[in-house]
Formats: C-alpha cells, structure tokens, sequence
C-alpha cells in the first residue's frame, strides 16, 4: 500500500526522515534532535515503532468486535 | 621524506614528497585515488603539494628520477594498506596551530545522534554502490570502501571530539578538511572499523539489566566458590 502510493521518494532526503518524524515536522526542533546521545533517539525510535504496532492490533480487535 | 631542490626556468623549487607510507596523508591518497590515470608526474604534485605547472618548469625533467623510484615503491606498499587492522590507540589533530589528542580505541562509537546517522548513511550508501557494481555474493570479502566514504565516517567520528562544538551536519562534514591532514595508516583502520560493524556504530554499553544479571551471575559464582571452600577439605 505505501509503496503504491510512492513512499520511496521520501528515500533521498535519508536520514532526515528519522528527524523530520522525531521532531514532529518542525524544522526549528531538527539541530536539537542532531545533537542527543544517540541511544536516546533509538529509545524513542523503539517507543514510536511499538506504539503503532500496538495502535494497528488494537483497532484490528475493534474492527473484529465490531 | 626526500626532499631535493630543483632548478627551473624561473629560479628553483624545493620538491619534498613522502617515502614510506606512514608519512602520506589521508588526503595525498584520496587525491591519488581520484585521478583515473596518474602518471608520476601526477604522484610527484600530489605528494610534495606543488601544481603540476610548476613542475612542468623545471629544466632537466631527469631530476624527476629519483622520485620515480620512490613512487613505485611507495606504490607497492599502499597495495598492503588495506590489510592493516590496527587501531591506533590516540590520533593527535592540529587544527590553528592547536593540538588536540583524541582517544579512539577506548571510545569507538559514533555520537552524537546526527553523527550516527550521517555516518550509517554514508555507509550504506558505499556498500550499495559496491553491491550494485559487483553482485551481492560474498561482497564482504572483496569490499573495500573509497577513501572518500572513509574520510566522510571519520569526520562524523571526529568533529565533536575534536572541536567539543555541539554537532552540527555542515560544520561536520566539512571536518573531513582535517580529516584528510591525518595519516592514512592511522586514519584506515578507524574508518574501516566502522564498516566492518556496520550497522552498530555504537560501542556497547551495558544497561541496567544486564549489569544486575552480571552481578548475579558474579554473586551465584562467589556463592559457589564459598560453598566448593566448604565441601573441599
């Protein structure tokens, strides 16, 4: 599905998406993301990628419920 | 070094050029590595720093000779260049006349978070590109990453330890200036270091479960211990 709709464009801006995402798309926020110890980018990385893996099973259970 | 004073039309020049390996520069290599044909001609500018032009001036173009020996030889040791693993345990930069030492061996991972991932991507890119060119069969066993990527890591590497600036991507990548005044034999294995962990760049650390799971292990060892002092007579 993302692939149809042409998510590897993002490809060339590389490691920016990571940033752009953790910043929540405010650039004013992208030096600050930079500039932390990088185990605590991966935590959040982590926490981020869990938390849609929960959010995608849990509204799979809702639309079976439903 | 060899160092030899030249006459030329002008007056005389002083051509000075490395002889064993561990005196050539990062940068010396990469500008070597980046001609797709180098004459010694080509060798002689790169590794005394004068233009090509200049040489061109001079009159008896046979007092080159004695460089070309020294090229060839030193073309022979950098064939082996890539077979030296050995990480050096402190790389000293001058940067405005200031030295700075830096301890690499102790402290191998690539931070802050902006350095890790410029760094991962640079070194993803390089492997593609290998990848893309010669196939993906055992392509760790004749990979060898360009001087250019490896110059680029580095100064990922470097730039925070060295000038203690907060990071920055453009101040960072144009670090690779200084990179390049490193010695090669001292700056490859680093670099290679790096792409030979791809993709952890980040030197372990020991978190709080497992250090408490050490810690246990190590109690139940000294418990066993005391209780084997027991048992033995």
């Amino acid at each position: 599905m993302e692939k149809k709709a042409g998510i590897q464009a993002f490809e060339k801006f590389k490691y920016i998406n990571t940033v752009n995402a953790l910043a929540g798309g405010d650039i004013t926020k992208w030096s600050q993301i930079l500039a932390m110890p990088y185990d605590r980018v991966l935590t959040k990385l982590l926490l981020n990628k869990t938390e849609a893996e929960y959010r995608s099973r849990f509204n799979e259970l809702l639309n079976a419920q439903r | 070094m060899i160092e030899k004073t030249l006459k030329t039309t002008a007056g005389k020049i002083q051509v000075r050029i490395p002889t064993l390996l561990d005196e050539l520069t990062l940068g010396q290599m990469m500008a070597m590595q980046e001609k797709h044909y180098l004459d010694d001609l080509d060798a002689i500018s790169i590794l005394s720093g004068i233009p090509k032009d200049e040489l061109h001036s001079v009159k008896n173009f046979e007092d080159f000779l004695t460089f070309g020996d020294y090229v060839s030889s030193l073309a022979n040791q950098i064939r082996y260049l890539y077979n030296n693993d050995s990480i050096p345990n402190k790389v000293t930069f001058t940067i405005n006349g200031q030295k700075t030492a830096v301890n690499v061996i102790r402290n191998l991972s690539v931070e802050p978070a902006g350095a890790f991932l410029a760094a991962r991507d640079i070194i993803a890119d390089e492997i593609n590109e290998h990848i893309n060119l010669y196939g993906e069969e055992d392509w760790q066993e004749h990979f060898q990453p360009s001087l250019k990527a490896c110059c680029q890591v580095l100064a990922q590497y470097f730039f925070c330890r060295v000038t203690n600036k907060k990071y920055d991507e453009y101040e960072a990548e144009a670090f690779g200036g200084e990179v390049k005044k490193l010695r090669v034999t001292e700056a490859l294995p680093i670099a290679r270091h790096f792409f030979t962990c791809y993709p952890n760049l980040l030197k372990q650390r020991i978190g709080f479960l497992p250090r408490l799971r050490l810690q246990w292990r190590k109690r139940q060892v000294s418990r066993r211990l005391k209780s084997s002092n027991i048992l033995t007579p």
